[in-house]
């Protein structure tokens, strides 16, 4: 079986080695899966629910596996009731319990057993401190599970989402989240703090802007150990919009002169480029193509569009021949998510939708169909895109797994979103 | 012939806020601003300062020239007040930062109160909005071009460009949370704020 999995997996690696060419569908077969409730230990019975859940989720949100949905109890240690969930045609269970222990951790058990003959195929114990972070004991079991097949990495589901999210007219606060929205913290309020953006791929950082001086000041805080430095103020207004890969140069939308455009900045030196110079609005810079150049939204032809231009060089090229309003872009190596609007006026139905491009090919990929689908942002591995959809006066997280072709959407129950990094 | 009808319009527009000032004289409770406040439980320690907007309060007016001599004020913050009632917002279509020529009328309309002899002390702040529609990034920047236009016609107006300072607020400061044409409207707009 697991030969097979690889061998299925190895399969869409080939013909996904470029994400713009969409899959149609999916031709190899996934194993048939069923998450079991093995019991619990001093914990609520509603967390463990959740726990389950989750794991659930995310296992589908892998796209490698054929998760059964169905509710199956068994016993950690017997392996009784197997052959009914074998004859329904399940072939692989994944065990859990979850405990509290004397020392208040939260501890979860797993063990991956194969349905057809009862084998164990592999045992794992996990724990976390703050049990409030049980979601992350689920995206751990998810990744170890997935991982034990060799099929293509979802560690991006550990990462932390930070976002800002308006609280009220003229303030928001900062939250760090899971990326199922399962577990939040508020981490800056108070005024108007917005544009969080991770400072680099350990995440032990993150940029943002605060409004609450006399100037829009830029800073840069350690989640760690609370330590907070200024790293520039402008009048009108600054935004982190990208950080290199090694996180020593960002690109910064600031505005000396009254005038926002695009600034390179070396966090060592602390010295700024100017990049653009067009007397209207150029935003949203984005590192491209192993840092040597930059997309941008820039609205020279008279709307919001996407364009590139290298750091050294000035030439300008327009990167999309589409849409009226294209207002918003991520990049991720060579690939370049952005949002589209196709109605006729900014507040139409289905007007906003998500589109993949290459700046080394010309196809196209459109990732959405329907809705208000924006805010798009490409997870560290570049295979998966989380978005803001905005259904009605709500909003909620979306997850777009590129070569899978699917897409998983999780509430935001309230406030909305400002802005958001993975 | 025009410079003289101008001037004309000027005094009355002057005389008109004059006499606006002084029906309208009340107390005027300052801006305030809340101080940040991050979680020092897990994350990001305190440690954080907010300059305060240090209105001034000792700034008894008991002698204007001629033409407001009959006006006094307790406070400097009394007069602000009077003078940012009089003050009119200026407003923007969808995804525009061009004025319309209603709207230029409008802010050569404030000109005339900021270089007036009340206001002609103080320091404007030219705050841009938009409405929810547009993305994160290029909607503050949609904000600070308003704002820009503006403080260009104010320029060019006689407002002494070293009294005026920019910033946006993109969506995040809706006068109106309703999500129709007539409330996108009331939210695409530079408002005027007057400090000392």
């Amino acid at each position: 079986m697991r030969v097979l999995l690889i061998l299925s997996l190895f399969l869409i690696n080939l013909v996904a080695f470029d994400s713009t060419i969409q899959i149609v569908k999916n031709l190899e077969k996934h194993p048939r899966l069923v998450v079991v409730d093995a019991g619990s230990l001093n914990v609520d019975e509603k967390i463990k629910r959740k726990f389950l859940k989750l794991l659930i989720g995310d296992l589908k949100v892998s796209a490698h596996f054929n998760v059964d949905d169905s509710y199956a109890k068994m016993d950690y240690l017997s392996n009784n009731g197997l052959a009914t969930l074998a004859k329904s045609g399940v072939e692989l269970i994944v065990k859990c319990k979850i405990e509290k222990n004397t020392s208040a951790k939260l501890t979860a058990s797993a063990k991956l057993i194969n349905a057809k003959n009862g084998d164990l195929i592999y045992e794992k114990f996990y724990s976390i401190s703050k049990p409030n972070r049980y979601p992350f004991l689920a995206h751990n079991v998810a990744i170890d599970i997935n991982k034990y097949f060799g099929a293509p990495s979802i560690s991006w589901m550990k990462n932390y989402i930070i976002f800002a999210r308006y609280t009220k007219s003229g303030e928001s606060e900062i939250v760090v989240s899971d990326y199922t929205l399962s577990f939040k913290k508020v981490i800056v309020k108070g005024g108007l703090n917005i544009f969080p953006k991770w400072a680099n791929a350990k995440q032990d950082s993150f940029y943002y802007t605060s409004y609450n001086g006399l100037h829009p000041t830029l800073y840069l805080v350690n989640i760690y150990t609370g330590k907070k430095r200024k790293i520039v103020s402008s009048p009108g207004m600054v935004v982190c919009s990208d950080v290199s890969r090694d996180g020593s140069k960002l690109l910064i939308t600031m505005a000396p002169n009254d005038q926002p455009d695009i600034y390179l900045y070396d966090v060592n030196s602390g010295s700024k480029k100017r990049l653009t110079k067009y007397s209207g609005i150029d935003v949203g810079g984005s590192f491209v193509d192993n840092d040597q150049n930059i997309v941008f939204v820039s609205e020279r032809l008279g709307y919001p569009n996407i364009f590139s231009k290298s750091i050294n060089g000035s030439n300008v090229e327009q990167m999309i021949y589409h849409g009226k309003n294209n207002s918003s872009c991520s990049t991720f190596g060579k690939y370049i998510v952005y949002s589209s609007r196709e109605g006729q006026n900014s507040f139409g139905k289905n007007t906003f939708n998500l589109y993949l491009i290459s700046t080394q090919t010309d196809y196209i990929r459109k990732l959405t169909t329907s809705g208000k689908n924006m805010f798009p942002r490409f997870a560290d591995d570049g295979e998966s895109v989380i978005f803001i959809k905005y259904i009605g006066q709500k909003s909620a997280l979306g997850v777009l797994r590129l070569n899978a072709n699917k897409s998983f959407l999780f509430p935001l129950n309230a406030g909305k979103i400002q802005s958001i990094d993975w | 012939m025009l410079e003289f009808l101008k001037f004309i319009q000027g005094r009355v527009m002057k005389t008109n806020t004059l006499l606006s000032l002084i029906l309208t004289i009340f107390i005027f409770s300052g801006c305030s601003q809340k101080t940040p406040e991050i979680d020092t439980d897990s994350v990001v320690d305190s440690g954080y300062s907010t300059p305060s907007t240090d209105i001034s309060n000792d700034g008894q007016i008991d002698s204007m020239n001629t033409m407001n001599q009959d006006v006094t004020f307790g406070s400097d913050e009394e007069r602000i007040g009077a003078i940012q009632n009089e003050v009119q917002t200026v407003y923007f279509a969808t995804d525009s930062y061009q004025l319309s020529s209603s709207e230029m009328e409008k802010v050569e309309q404030n000109s005339h109160i900021f270089n007036g002899d009340l206001a002609s002390d103080l320091s404007i702040k030219l705050e841009g909005n938009c409405d929810e529609w547009g993305t994160d990034e290029y909607n503050y920047a949609l904000g600070l071009k308003r704002a820009k236009s503006v403080k260009d016609l104010l320029e060019s107006s006689g407002v002494d460009v070293g009294r005026m300072a920019l910033i946006s607020y993109g969506e995040s400061k809706p006068i109106c949370s309703e999500h129709n044409d007539g409330c996108w409207q009331q939210n695409r707009r530079v408002d005027f704020l007057l400090l000392p």
